[in-house]
């Protein structure tokens, strides 16, 4: 169980969800990124709990399980974030059928 | 062992918080 693999992959994920945000053009392309930068989250901090569990002075009883409740609010927000942003998206396209987000350029002319 | 006797009150709020997010999803997305 070599946590450095864990640690790498949590990085290119959240590197490549921020790629994804700042150059993708679809508005809902968008909102899948900033998930995989949450889930990219969750990920690095359930390896961070496991490594402390493992180096924890005393295994037996150990309360490093902080990082693992940690993760379940960030879930919740994730999803609260993801109902809202996706009731925005269908505004914005009720309006203008589309969900190209250079609308927002359009409007400085 | 588990955590929800000591962390009930971010539970709480975060509960809250997601009914109210739903509840703004709706609103949002009514059309009458």
């Amino acid at each position: 169980m070599p946590i450095n693999y864990y640690l790498f992959l949590s990085i290119a994920l959240f590197a490549i969800g921020i790629v994804g945000v700042l150059t993708r053009r679809n508005a809902i392309i968008i909102f899948m990124c900033v998930e995989l930068m949450l889930n990219s989250v969750n990920l690095l901090l359930v390896a961070v709990s496991k490594m402390h569990h493992l180096a924890g002075a005393a295994t037996n009883a150990v309360a490093g399980t902080e990082g693992q409740l940690f993760v379940f609010f960030i879930m919740v927000v994730a999803a609260a974030e993801v109902s809202v942003g996706l009731a925005i998206i269908v505004m914005m396209y009720r309006n203008i059928h589309s969900v190209d987000i250079n609308f927002l350029n359009r409007l400085k002319h | 062992k588990e955590l929800f006797t000591t962390f009930v009150v971010p539970f709480e709020i975060s509960s809250v918080l997601f009914l109210s997010a739903m509840v703004g999803a709706v609103v949002i997305g009514k059309k009458d």
